[in-house]
């Protein structure tokens, strides 16, 4: 886990704005890569990615360097989406999910050799009906790649507790693929 | 059982490896899932689709974060920041009210050090800079005009009860402290004094033209005395619980700088006092004098209103004049930082002027 130049920290600390650019920027595709598949949607996760990074750069002071600056940030972007996600629930149920057009998926940057993108959309609404912390989890250890030690260190859990939730989690999209198989409407979209 | 009312997976993984395989927990699963532990459980097949699961998910697209986010963030932490100061400089508080003054100075504000901070903002002074001067110049010239407007220059209106402003020999029979040695001598001179009389007549009034003159070069002070230590005591909690004056009139702003305090040349009231009102037993009342800073246009209007709002919580108010400027400067909040943006009929210079707060019978 590398830590940030002191210099660079303390001068972002301070609120120098080239030292923030210096200390965030290579952190920023994976702070909304975090938050497009935690909510789904591009233009929401652009406005909940800004949010993260705004409380990010607020709460850089508290940093105090014990943990990679990679982790705490994740840290802090997990929270603000788990944050968003159960505003959202509390305020207007469940939201459709999100689906992106069929013949955008395809051409995709990023999708790998052999996943279809009919898979790819089942795949999305299972995501979107988990539990936050089921998603969270799953989110940080397969989009994100952190392995078990730095996920409990993001989420605040022991290990032998990510280990579990994690693999909850997994079956818990086990059972809503097979729950959207059954049903056999691939492009429904699901009431609040 | 799952939330959904369907069966545990782990369930009906575990079911599945059959019944040579014996309890098998949910680590082993996952690593089974994972890859770490496929010779176990890579056979079943509610494992093997889940394993598939994890290969699509992590076949997802990883967006690149869209152009100018780190930016926009960046201007919306920094601004929230830059509230978040100006707030703070705008609040800051006496730390003393007893003798010798003594406080800690607060954090000092530099302009130069806010405007490096953004880039933005020097663009913002200079076209600020430029509203100033024309603002300036309108205003010089609409004195000129009032000067010379018969109906804008009358003697200051006395209320019944009145005394006449600033003349020094009253001043001095009036309060012994501050008395004037001459007439028109600067560095002590009261303009006039703002005390409720014996007979309940209307209190008499500075003259608030000559105070706000005054109050523009830095050369003013305001004396507030009350005779007991309950009766100042009251008067200064009245004055921070609320420190606004109406229609942001003033504002009692922060302490005062030593340096500051001592240019006002105060007199020592070290001294023990005796007070009896005849009946009671006699009071021993341990002077003490406490220094604020009052933040407000360099107005008549303002400053009658700061009189009226030290008087209204029981303080007697006198103006004094000092010899050279105190060296003082109002602490600027959001509001002073955006006088631009307000209509051209608000714009006025802001000012700090010392407060000085005695328990003196």
């Amino acid at each position: 886990m590398s830590r940030p130049d002191p210099d660079i920290l303390r001068r972002a600390q301070a609120g120098d704005r080239d030292a923030l650019d210096v200390l965030l920027r290579p952190e920023l595709d994976r702070v909304f890569a975090t938050c497009r598949r935690m909510v789904g949607g591009r233009q929401e996760a652009e406005e909940l990615a800004q949010d993260a990074l705004v409380k990010v750069i607020r709460g850089l002071p508290t940093y105090d360097g014990r943990a990679s600056l990679s982790t705490w940030m994740t840290r802090v972007t997990i929270n603000a989406c788990l944050s968003w996600m159960r505003s959202r629930a509390r305020h207007s149920g469940r939201r459709p999910i999100s689906l992106e057009q069929p013949d955008t998926l395809a051409g995709e940057p990023g999708v790998a050799p052999g996943v279809q993108p009919d898979e790819k959309a089942r795949l999305e609404r299972a995501l979107d009906g988990l539990k936050p912390e089921h998603r969270a989890i799953l989110v940080l250890r397969d989009v994100r790649e952190l392995d078990y030690e730095a996920i409990g260190a993001a989420l605040d859990l022991p290990i032998g507790t990510v280990k579990s939730r994690l693999f909850r989690a997994r079956a818990a999209l086990r059972v809503a693929l097979e729950e959207d198989e059954r049903a056999g409407k691939p492009e429904r979209v699901e009431d609040a | 059982m799952t939330t959904n009312g369907h069966p545990e997976p782990a369930d009906r993984a575990g079911r599945e490896l059959g019944p040579h395989s014996g309890p098998i927990t949910e680590a082993e699963l996952l690593a089974g899932i994972e890859g770490d532990a496929a010779d176990r459980v890579g056979s079943n097949a509610r494992v093997a689709a889940m394993r598939a699961d994890r290969a699509v998910l992590r076949g997802l697209a990883r967006d690149a974060a869209p152009d100018g986010l780190l930016e926009a963030a960046l201007d919306e932490a920094l601004g929230e920041i830059d509230g978040d100061t100006l707030r703070k400089l705008g609040e800051g508080t006496p730390t003393s009210d007893r003798l010798p003054v003594s406080r800690v100075l607060p954090e000092r504000f530099s302009l130069v050090t806010w405007l490096r901070a953004h880039p933005q903002r020097v663009a913002l002074a200079a076209a600020a800079v430029v509203v100033l001067a024309v603002g300036t110049m309108a205003g010089l010239a609409v004195r000129g005009w009032l000067r010379a407007s018969p109906v804008s220059s009358p003697p200051i209106a006395m209320e019944h009860g009145a005394r006449p402003a600033a003349p020094a020999e009253s001043a001095a029979a009036q309060d012994p402290v501050h008395a004037a040695p001459t007439s028109n001598q600067p560095g002590e001179a009261v303009i006039a004094e703002s005390t409720p009389t014996d007979t309940g007549e209307a209190p008499g009034q500075p003259d608030f033209f000559a105070g706000a003159k005054l109050l523009a070069e830095g050369r003013l002070y305001v004396l507030a005395r009350g005779g007991s230590s309950a009766k100042v005591g009251a008067a200064l909690k009245a004055l921070t619980d609320q420190r606004i004056g109406p229609d942001h009139s003033w504002e009692i702003a922060m302490g005062m700088p030593g340096s500051a305090l001592a240019s006002l040349d105060l007199p020592e009231i070290r001294q023990p006092v005796f007070a009896s009102d005849d009946t009671e037993a006699v009071e021993v009342i341990l002077p003490r004098r406490s220094a604020w800073t009052a933040k407000l246009s360099a107005t008549p209007t303002a400053l009658a209103a700061l009189v009226d709002g030290l008087r209204d919580a029981g303080l007697e108010v006198t103006l004094h004049e000092v010899a050279k400027p105190v060296a003082i400067e109002p602490r600027l909040d959001a509001d002073d930082v955006l006088w631009w943006s307000r209509p051209p009929s608000t714009w006025k210079r802001t000012v700090a002027a010392p407060v000085v707060v005695e328990t003196l019978p």
